[in-house]
């Protein structure tokens, strides 16, 4: 019979470092995709990831098991990207020109007819990465939680720390941002 | 054009572009490695932490001690006030002669 969460961070907690493999091994996924949210480089999303699974360990002993063992993990790795993206400088101010063509022509065919530029194309995806990496750690961060993981406000402030008023407050700011980035992008070209 | 119509098709770009979940070959080891690797314990950060939590005893002993000649000082100028403002104006001198 599988091991439970809970007896496997009572086996680790007892001194035996090694039963906190199949742990990870079960969370691993998850909290890779997590970590690729919040970066477009696999090495950094590596580091991400290593970093998570090693302040788990440490500070395995303040889990109560009130909640479940995930929760308490992806509250953990969200701090984790939180503080990865403050580290980490903002890319320089994009324009127009610094877009691919695969965007550019996206955009094209959005001014021309929204209903052209469909939102499973690649370039789409690049565009929302760049415009995502314009933002401040904050805004990235709730701009990802509640809009792009149709979070609740009460879910985001569990998983940040912050409080609802605050992430209400940040989220507000954060479209405002993003708004500002995305006309900066396109000014020169179409307003 | 409008941004706010496209600032929705973008996110909704996101949400239909998920991350990969896929986790590289043997990263489990890896992170294994480095938890096991932190157990081995080096000489010194176990010395200075038995250095640091001698701190609180000594400061202990070091208010007991002082405590203590506070109080047998002040005896000795409650029993004798008269020896004690003596020895108080020739300490100086003594010091001077012994010079």
């Amino acid at each position: 019979m599988e091991e439970t969460d809970a007896e496997i961070i009572e086996k680790v907690l007892n001194g035996n470092p090694a039963s906190f493999e199949p742990l990870m091994t079960k969370y691993q996924g998850r909290i890779f995709a997590i970590a690729r949210r919040y970066t477009n480089s696999e090495a950094d999303a590596q580091d991400i990831v290593q970093e998570i699974w090693i302040k788990a360990y440490n500070k395995l002993s303040s889990y109560r098991g009130e909640a479940p063992f995930e929760h308490w993990l992806t509250r953990l790795a969200v701090r984790v990207c939180y503080d990865f993206l403050r580290r980490k400088k903002r890319g320089p101010e994009i324009t127009f020109s610094d877009i691919g063509d695969g965007e550019q022509d996206w955009l094209e065919r959005f001014k021309m007819d929204p209903n052209l530029a469909k939102e499973d194309e690649e370039a789409a995806k690049a565009l929302i990465d760049k415009l995502l990496s314009e933002l401040s750690p904050s805004s990235r961060l709730v701009i990802t939680l509640l809009e792009i993981e149709d979070k609740s406000v009460k879910e985001v402030a569990k998983l940040t720390g912050w409080s609802p008023t605050l992430v209400k407050v940040r989220a507000f700011r954060a479209r405002a941002e993003m708004k500002k980035c995305l006309s900066k992008i396109i000014k020169s070209k179409y307003l | 054009m409008n941004t706010d119509l496209l600032i929705k098709k973008l996110i909704n770009a996101a949400k239909y572009h998920k991350p990969s979940d896929a986790v590289p070959y043997a990263f489990e080891k890896r992170i294994m490695a480095q938890i096991t690797g932190s157990q081995v314990y080096d000489a010194t950060v176990v010395w200075a932490k038995v250095l640091w939590r001698a701190v609180k005893p000594c400061l202990f002993i070091m208010a007991a001690a002082c405590l203590w000649a506070i109080l047998s000082q002040n005896q000795i100028a409650i029993d004798n006030p008269s020896e004690a403002f003596k020895t108080a104006i020739l300490a100086g001198l003594n010091e001077i002669g012994s010079n």
